[in-house]
């Protein structure tokens, strides 16, 4: 029997995923990476209370992710365990369209459709890179990019080529991550919306890093901006008026999504991890210690600080995902907590500042007074929020499974390593845990299955039902050479 | 200063929010499954308590019982076995941070005690327990409870005069034994307590407790300067309390818990290593681990954190050089491991703990063996593609294949070779068939690949391609129809190689059109052998090397290479990452790059990379190969030819630049059997070798994120030889040895048949010449000129260097020899020496010939006033001598101009005859011919020396590793001449 407040979750869950979805074509899909492109990681569909795995998709070769890793420590810092912030392309991620799987290959370079309930390939497309990071499904169609400069257009069904651009600005090709790859891959992947699939190419700022808008139906370029300072490196995220590139190791760029301009820089501590948690209210990180960063639509700077890998927002509730613990937070009432507590904060430093310019001018007792009395009652309403901010804690229970986080309907699903685990989203309740092969980095929820992607390079499908498959071998599909 | 900008963690006020409510909750959560809380009563004024056992460890944090729990705290030895729990502090482990600098609001200034269970493995190592304290400038500020002379030892700045002198347990602690420390201050009294006695109180505490200015507050470490000093032992746990215990308080704290920390076991006796270990990664899930203990002794290898690992060990147990193999391997896992070996006292001794991370494994994928379908002519494919590695050598890195005339070929070659296969054509049909076949044999992508190429120029940039082969050398002998000038353009200089069709009397003047269709085919010639035309791509006109530190023996920092000038683009990318690397690669050994080869000297890991494509060659974990602080040292790698020369302990290591195999050794001295000694310096000169010898454990090592900017005799004390001479590695004879007085290392200088550096002659310093001295101690010095040939003296020069305080360096470059270093006060002192080469005259004015003869001399203030600006090693450069942000006319010593490019950087400058690179805010390029200053954007370079230019390419190891700033990118980097624009 489900809680009142799991069906209240279920309702805001819902409420919420049909703001946020840009370019899910349907409630049962997940058609580009983490579902959406505010890369929510929520489907509407619940998975069943018990899973097991109807079939399992095996890689020959296992995923080949262009970064190894971050340093061992900071030395100077004494900074231990820093976190790896570009993890995009540690296991080939799938999205879900229909009854078809999708994902592309950094191993063999091919962009993949299996059929979403045996698990069996249904085609296979070459490129001449790896391919490191998800396709997007829209209006029947796959957009992939590949580490050969290129965006290619698909047939969902069958995989013949629609259209394939070359984003990179010249085709030169140079040794790259093992690699014989363009100068400028594409490594932000493609998203979709409003008919335009945006992308990006270049990693080497000195090089140019090129941020391409593209008609989605015919490939032709309507813009194309071009940036010398940052990388571009990591999923893409649209809002209904900007992009967000994430940049590496460092913070995402904002631009506008009608001229690809240059909007700002976000303030943050790095990494490729990043959510819109409505709107453009922008999360990222990990930074270097598994921070992310929240900041609010408007200014550039920081409204909180959280200390965890990932977080799923779903309605007035966040999921916060870190290295050994899952927590549920009240977020609307935290977030106006935070901004309360930013607002007096800041008022403090005003305080301050007038009361050392009056300190330097002499004079002005009665003015100082007065400030002092404010800033003295300051202190206990920033006190206050805090406190407050404490008591937003839902819920927290250890996790050791941390690599990611998606949420199902009222369950949350979470890859660690050789396992995966569903938890009750109403109270953290742990109700099953399946094994895996390797790291699971991915999960992608759809019609009541989760896709699970792990470093191994296997897809293990899990799913409510008594059908099993298992694809030691895979089957031979039909390959294609665009 | 985002390199080195301090955590801004404070001591519990800025810890983010959530972070406050998950550690809120984390204590609630212990409370209720601890067996520690079960019992234990809120203490009164206890301010933070830290237990360092297993159970408290959470995933990489350690939390705490009271006060702010400590988070990425690293791979640490945490044991519960044998009892009680604790942390070991290792050599070259580091101490806990829990806070860079700590919210003096919340530490307590009118009376505190600090308490801990601590277990001493090495008393006369000094080491620190629990530390907020900084004593620089010879002011001590903070407290400190720790390890001093083989005592324990509590310091705390409270106005008194005695600060620093602190109190000191008057027995030496035992080694291995736990102890109970407390150590108090009422405001007026501070006590030491051992064992819950007092046994030493000082009465001249004044005032409140006076804290440092900037200090970090750690467990198990004293930060010291910018040098560390971690116990060497084990932790249980340490309080810090916000009032003094009373005495009968501290000895009940005592008497409670004695029983719980048993008496000391026998410390496993130290198994020293004559060589190694060496382990290397080759194949997925297996490691080969190469070592020899000292003549006698029984070794063996044991993993400790690897129960599924199996060792295979032909002969367990045996002495001389031994090798094991280790298999089930986990990918990307740390396991760690020591050699042990029976005594005679029927103990079991133990090397220290050395790291082994799978991780570290860059050989290519091996290709499952997958859909081999012997079809026709399988076995001549099989041949041809065994014939065209033979004949070519090329086994490892970029193979070509001009057209998917036969895919087969390509496959072969993949499971034949290292090689990563690239198939060019332009027919569909081909395309598809190629890509078919590759994926089945399970080689498309990871091994191989197959790109469609339009006519005209190769889409690809210039130098890569190892091997360039016909697609279809078995049916076809007639020219590709790639144009000979784009083939021979991709082809890696210094041995790429190109091996195409037969050559016969029907299609021989197809050939030489096809060769002579383009002028730069004209640069190569046809070394056809049999039925192949071969063509072996030579050295690139005006490459330049850099085979040594700096440069070349000269110690100019320059290569002289033609080619790199400053508009470059990226040529290559990849691995070797940050993990590898030490921390900001600061101030540790240069890479090396020599015949077209790159080497590189990671974290106690080498690497040999093809320095054209970045191929990575070979990879060996040498956990006891490591120098740091070169600005006081040498370096311990050396290059030339096909041979990579590397220091390891006692020996010289000399490897085949190729294969990473070690050739020979050469010991430092006598026949290496004692190990008293160890290898210095090293130059790779001709067919020659010039080595140094030190004293055991001389050098630097830098495995606690040491800065070593500041002015403290642990950060600048020299590196010293006694020994120095030449060495035939070939036959191992020494033509001859010098010993004279105390050789600084860092001044060691070869060029134009001289040997030139500086030495001590003060008794004092001759006494302990070798080992690491002080620049008080180095005094009485000389500028001394040998012969590189004999090792006979040719001239010395006494002269006053005692301003070269913080470092002194040496360079060389057409008849001068130039001293210089700083003062403590950051005045750079320059010193201008003739030094002719012999037979040379050393210039028109006879008098400025002399040899030894000061020819100019400079002082000025540092002119980069940060990011150690101070130790700015100098550049030579077209008879100029650029040194901090000056340029001087190298014989005369005019100052020419003082606009060097804005560095704001830790890195020093190195150039190429046509620029000048160096460390901005990201890779820095100061164009010398244009004037032009650049930068890579995104990327940044070391703390040191990390780019050099050679081969015609600018070659950047990943040296930023552990940077706490945000740069976008960590990764190697080679960058090459951007092509000419059409003309």
């Amino acid at each position: 029997m489900r809680s009142r407040t799991a069906s209240l979750l279920r309702r805001v869950t819902l409420g919420w995923v049909i703001t946020v979805a840009v370019v899910r074509a349907s409630a049962s899909d997940w058609p580009t990476y983490r579902a959406d492109n505010s890369r929510s990681g929520v489907s509407p569909d619940d998975v069943p209370g018990v899973v097991s795995e109807a079939w399992v998709w095996r890689s020959r070769q296992p995923p080949r992710p262009a970064w190894q890793g971050e340093a061992k420590w900071d030395g100077w810092n004494k900074v231990f365990d820093l976190k790896a912030r570009q993890t995009f392309d540690r296991a080939f991620h799938a999205v879900v369209s229909g009854d078809r799987v999708y994902f592309g290959s950094s191993a063999d370079d091919k962009i993949y459709c299996l059929d979403a309930v045996t698990g069996r390939e249904v085609w296979t497309v070459f490129t001449e890179g790896p391919v490191r990071l998800a396709p997007t499904i829209a209006n029947g169609r796959v957009y992939v990019g590949s580490d050969d400069g290129h965006v290619y257009c698909l047939d969902a069904q069958d995989g013949h080529s629609l259209w394939n651009v070359r984003a990179a600005p010249s085709d030169r090709r140079i040794p790259g991550n093992g690699r014989l790859i363009s100068a400028w891959p594409v490594r932000t992947s493609v998203v979709v919306a409003d008919g335009i699939a945006y992308t990006t190419a270049g990693m080497f700022p000195s090089e140019g890093v090129h941020l391409l808008a593209l008609d989605a139906a015919t490939g032709a370029e309507r813009w194309r901006q071009i940036q010398t300072d940052l990388p571009a490196q990591g999923y893409l995220l649209a809002s209904p008026t900007r992009l967000y590139i994430p940049a590496g190791r460092d913070n995402p760029v904002v631009c506008d999504r009608a001229t690809g301009k240059r909007i700002r820089v976000v303030d943050g501590n790095g990494g490729t991890y990043a959510l819109l948690a409505g709107g453009d209210s922008l999360v990222f990180g990990p930074g270097k210690t598994g921070q992310l960063n929240a900041l609010d639509e408007g200014p550039a700077d920081q409204l909180a600080t959280f200390q965890g890998n990932q977080m799923i927002v779903a309605g007035d509730r966040s999921y916060l995902h870190s290295d050994t613990e899952l927590s549920a937070l009240d977020r609307g009432r935290y977030l106006q907590l935070a901004r309360e507590r930013k607002a007096i904060s800041r008022r403090q430093g005003e305080i301050q500042k007038a009361l050392r310019k009056l300190d330097a001018a002499g004079g002005g007792d009665a003015e100082k007074a007065k400030l002092k009395s404010e800033l003295a009652e300051l202190g206990p309403k920033l006190d206050a929020r805090t406190q407050s901010m404490e008591e937003c804690l839902a819920w927290k229970i250890p996790c050791r499974w941390p690599l990611t986080l998606v949420l199902a309907g009222t369950t949350l699903a979470a890859g660690g390593q050789n396992e995966v685990a569903g938890f009750q989203a109403s109270d953290g309740k742990v109700l099953w845990t399946r094994p895996v092969t390797g790291a699971a980095y991915g999960i992608a929820a759809a019609g009541g299955a989760l896709f699970v992607s792990t470093d191994s390079g296997s897809i293990h499908c899990f799913r409510g039902s008594s059908q099993r498959a298992s694809l030691n071998a895979p089957a031979p599909a039909e390959s294609r050479t665009p | 200063m985002s390199s080195r900008s301090p955590n801004s963690q404070g001591f519990f006020r800025s810890r983010p929010i959530v972070g406050r409510i998950l550690w809120v909750a984390a204590l609630w959560f212990s409370a209720t499954t601890s067996p520690y809380l079960l019992h234990a009563a809120p203490e009164t004024g206890l301010l933070a308590h830290w237990r360092l056992s297993p159970e408290w460890k959470q995933g990489t944090d350690l939390k705490a019982v009271t006060g702010p729990s400590l988070s990425s705290i690293g791979v640490r030895s945490f044991t519960s076995d044998p009892k009680p729990g604790q942390l070991e502090f290792n050599p070259g482990d580091s101490g806990l941070l829990v806070a860079e600098n700590p919210d003096k609001d919340l530490l307590p200034r009118k009376a505190m005690s600090l308490e801990s269970w601590v277990r001493v493995d090495e008393p006369e190592a000094p080491g620190g327990i629990l530390s907020y304290c900084d004593d620089r400038e010879g002011m001590f500020r903070g407290w400190l409870l720790g390890v001093r002379d083989g005592r324990f030892f509590f310091a705390l700045d409270a106005g008194d005069t005695a600060g620093s002198a602190g109190l000191k347990s008057p027995e030496t602690a035992e080694r291995r034994r736990w102890y109970h420390l407390a150590a108090t201050f009422d405001g007026r009294v501070k006590q030491l307590y051992v064992n819950g006695v007092p046994v030493a109180a000082s009465t001249n505490g004044l005032a409140e407790i006076r804290f440092p200015d900037a200090a970090p507050l750690l467990i198990g470490s004293v930060r010291s300067g910018a040098g560390s000093h971690t116990l060497q032992g084990a932790l249980h746990e340490v309080l810090v309390y916000r009032r003094a215990l009373a005495s009968d308080e501290i000895l009940e704290r005592f008497q409670r818990r004695k029983a719980e920390f048993p008496a000391p076991a026998p410390a496993p006796p130290p198994l020293r290593l004559s060589f190694g270990p060496f382990a290397e990664l080759k194949r997925p899930g297996s490691a080969r681990i190469a070592w020899e203990a000292n003549p006698g002794q029984q070794s063996r290898i044991v993993v400790e954190d690897g129960p599924d690992v199996l060792i295979q060990d032909a002969a367990p147990n045996s002495t001389g050089p031994r090798t094991t193999i280790l298999t089930h391997l986990q990918p990307n896992r740390e396991y760690h491991y020591r050699v042990v070996g029976p005594t005679d006292a029927g103990t079991t001794a133990q090397s220290h703990r050395y790291l082994l991370d799978t991780s570290f494994d860059y050989s290519p994928l091996p290709i499952p063996e997958v859909g081999q379908n012997p079809s026709n002519g399988q076995d001549q494919i099989r041949e041809a593609a065994a014939r065209i590695l033979q004949r070519s050598g090329v086994r490892d890195g970029y193979c070509v294949l001009l057209g998917a005339g036969d895919p087969r070929l390509a496959l072969e070659l993949v499971r034949q070779s290292q090689l990563q296969v690239v198939v060019l054509d332009h027919n569909e049909n081909r395309i598809a068939a190629a890509r078919t076949l590759l994926d089945q044999g399970g080689a498309y992508g990871v091994r191989a690949s197959v790109h469609r190429i339009a006519s005209g120029p190769l889409p690809y940039g210039d130098y890569f391609a190892n091997l360039v082969v016909s697609g279809s050398p078995l049916t076809s002998s007639r020219p590709p129809e790639t144009a000979a000038g784009e083939v021979f353009r991709i082809l890696r200089p210094e041995g790429g190689t190109l091996l195409l069709g037969e050559l016969n009397a029907s299609t021989r003047a197809e050939w030489e059109r096809w060769h002579l269709m383009e002028p730069k085919a004209n640069d190569i010639q046809p070394t056809g052998e049999g039925a192949w035309m071969q063509f072996r791509r030579p050295r690139l006109a005006g490459a330049g090397e850099w085979s040594h530190q700096y440069g070349s023996a000269d110690n100019t920092a320059t290569s002289m290479d033609d080619l790199v000038g400053g508009d470059l683009q990226v040529a290559w990318w990849g691995d070797p990452g940050p993990r590898p690397m030490p921390d900001r690669g600061n101030r540790n050994p240069a890479p090396l790059s020599v015949q077209g080869r790159l080497f590189i000297q990671g974290n106690r890991i080498l690497f040999g990379l093809d320095a054209y494509n970045g191929t990575i060659l070979w990879t060996l974990s040498a956990p006891e190969v490591r120098r740091a602080n070169v600005t006081r040292d040498c370096s311990n790698m050396a290059a030339a030819g096909n041979h990579l020369y590397v220091v390891q302990g006692r020996w010289l290591l000399n490897f085949d630049g190729q294969s990473g195999t070690v050739l020979r050794r050469h010991p430092a001295d006598g026949d290496g059997s004692t190990g008293a000694f160890d290898w210095g310096y090293v130059a790779a000169i001709g067919d020659r070798v010039i080595g140094s010898r030190q004293k055991q454990d001389a050098a630097y090592l830098g495995d606690d994120g040491e800065w070593y900017e500041d002015f403290d005799d642990q950060q600048t004390s020299r590196v010293t030889s006694d020994r120095l001479f030449s060495l035939d590695p070939e036959t191992g004879a020494r033509p001859w040895t010098y010993a004279g007085g105390v050789i600084l290392n860092s001044t060691l200088t070869i060029a134009d048949g001289m040997i030139l550096f500086l030495e001590s002659r003060n008794p004092k310093a001759l006494a302990a010449a070798g080992s690491r001295l002080t620049h008080e101690q180095l005094t009485d010095q000389y500028l001394v000129a040998l012969d590189l040939k004999t090792g006979q003296k040719l001239w010395e020069k006494g002269h006053d260097f005692s301003d070269c305080q913080y470092m002194t360096y040496l360079v060389y470059n057409q008849g001068t020899a130039i001293v210089t270093g700083t003062d403590r006060e950051k005045k750079f002192h320059t010193f201008a020496f003739s030094a002719p080469a012999p037979g040379l005259s050393g210039g028109d004015d006879l008098e400025k010939s002399i040899p030894g003869r000061l020819l100019w001399s400079d002082t000025h203030k540092e002119d980069k006033g940060h990011h150690s600006g101070h130790l700015q090693h100098p550049l030579v450069l077209d008879q100029v001598f650029y040194s901090d942000q000056r340029a001087f006319d190298l014989r005369s010593g005019k100052l020419l101009r003082m606009d060097l490019p804005e560095r704001r950087g830790c890195g020093i400058m190195s150039a190429s005859h046509r620029a000048v690179f160096f460390r901005h805010h990201y890779q820095g390029v100061w164009d010398l011919a244009t004037n032009r200053r650049s930068q890579f954007e995104g990327i940044r370079t070391g703390c040191w020396l990390g780019m050099i230019p050679a081969g015609g390419m600018l070659l950047a190891p990943e040296s930023s590793a552990g940077c706490s700033c945000t740069h976008a990118i960590q990764i190697s980097v080679a960058y090459a001449p951007k092509p000419a624009p059409p003309r």
